[in-house]
């Protein structure tokens, strides 16, 4: 059996525990919550604009944590937004280079050349916010700010981004020199920094399987850590926009409690 | 170690928030209050009624919030009092939504809070909230005291599958 064909077999089982967390830890748990209050929200009346401004300033600006200061939100949105669009350029990558496979997504072509753009800014993004969210958990270790840090995550990720542009440096070492090929920034230095000691053929398999399986395992590692907060914190905070409802909710369980047993029944 | 739990008498409150000042005082709260004061209106004119219902959090038997919160970060202790780990929760309101009561509030700077049933006060003196209260509407204690208090004042526990951990006199 080959180090592919186990890869083949491992990214379902990762897909499948992170589809079986979101399931157990999320879904489970927002279905009891609907069947419970349900008939407090009467979604006719949904607050659409309100609805747009919470997923403004919770999901895309994170206004919240620029609250707690300049240099936690810019590592929170490094992170995020680094992490969103680089599994959107994965993606991209995989379905145009390796499914759907398209003349200008060919090596060196410019579709080619802006997927690894792509990829390699987006990754840099996530690296410098995984780097800053490294050194300030442990200046923070001990303070009330602590409790603000993943340690586990933080360090989970970086080893996934570190194998990556290894990985990719690795690869274009061992290729001849191509000036177009500086589209792919980190990965392009790195690969001409470590030229001159080329080939890399067994380090870069190596580099490669370990990404490959520290990112699917990652994917897993979402649906059962403080990560699943990636799923579950813009959900609940575009349902809490719903002032009404949330008041609406409130009042019809206060107003059980005001009335004595028997006239409830 | 006795469960604790709260009696609440309707009729004595008079909406005058005391217990919510002294709440966010005692616990540091900031912006948000673990207390929340319900006026509910009735009637039509002239014959109204305004009764309030000054909620905390109500330490559930089987807390919802604790079986929503999608990472655990909600947990019981011995006495019943139900508490949510700061360093676990990343704020995504589910425990919000679950509580049937609206309890957890969600603070400024992005995680869940809730009545901690004023923990890091000696068990001697009495919760912040029912110290100040002038009428004396809010009293806590083990819910075995507390039950026959509610029970010779007419009152009774609050049903419900969560099993909230407050007596009420209507």
């Amino acid at each position: 059996m080959t180090l592919m064909s186990v890869f083949w077999i491992l990214i379902p089982l990762f897909i499948g525990i992170l589809f079986i967390g979101l399931y157990r830890n999320l879904l489970v748990k927002l279905g009891a919550i609907l069947g419970a209050s349900g008939r407090f929200i009467p979604f006719q009346s949904v607050d659409a604009a309100a609805l747009g401004r919470a997923y403004a300033d919770e999901v895309v600006l994170q206004k919240r944590i620029r609250l707690r200061g300049r240099l936690p939100w810019t590592r929170h949105m490094l992170i995020s937004w680094g992490f969103s669009v680089l599994f959107g350029f994965d993606i991209l990558t995989a379905l145009f280079t390796k499914y759907l496979p398209l003349e200008p997504f060919r090596s060196g072509n410019s579709g080619w050349l802006f997927l690894k753009f792509g990829l390699n800014l987006s990754g840099m993004v996530l690296l410098i916010g995984l780097l800053i969210a490294l050194v300030r958990g442990a200046a923070a270790g001990g303070s009330d700010e602590a409790k603000f840090s993943d340690r586990p995550g933080t360090i989970f990720l970086l080893l996934v981004v570190v194998t990556g542009f290894v990985a990719q440096g690795m690869h274009f070492a061992n290729l001849p020199p191509d000036p177009y090929r500086a589209w792919a920034l980190l990965g392009h230095w790195l690969g001409e920094a470590i030229r001159p000691g080329a080939p890399y053929i067994g380090s870069y398999s190596f580099f490669w399987i370990t990404h490959a399986l520290a990112a699917s395992a990652f994917l897993a590692y979402l649906g059962w850590s403080r990560m699943i907060h990636v799923f579950a914190a813009p959900l609940g905070r575009i349902f809490y926009s719903q002032a009404a409802l949330r008041e609406a909710k409130v009042r019809t369980v206060m107003e059980g409690l005001l009335k004595p047993r028997a006239e409830k029944s | 170690m006795g469960k604790k739990g709260w009696l609440f008498d309707i009729n004595k409150c008079t909406g005058c928030h005391a217990c919510e000042v002294a709440c966010s005082s005692w616990n540091q709260t900031g912006s948000i209050s673990w207390r929340t004061i319900v006026k509910i209106e009735a009637g039509s004119y002239p014959n109204v009624t305004a009764r309030n219902l000054s909620m905390p959090c109500l330490h559930c038997d089987h807390a919802p919030c604790m079986q929503a919160c999608p990472v655990a970060a909600i947990s019981k202790a011995g006495d019943g009092v139900v508490s949510v780990n700061q360093t676990t929760c990343v704020g995504c309101m589910l425990c919000f939504f679950a509580c049937p009561f609206g309890v957890p509030k969600f603070g400024a700077e992005g995680k869940m809070s809730k009545c901690t049933y004023c923990g890091d006060r000696p068990p001697e003196l009495p919760r912040a909230c029912e110290e100040v209260c002038p009428t004396k509407a809010i009293l806590s204690g083990d819910m075995e005291d507390l039950e026959r208090q509610a029970a010779a004042a007419g009152g009774e526990r609050v049903g419900g599958p969560a099993g909230p951990a407050l007596f009420i006199i209507r």
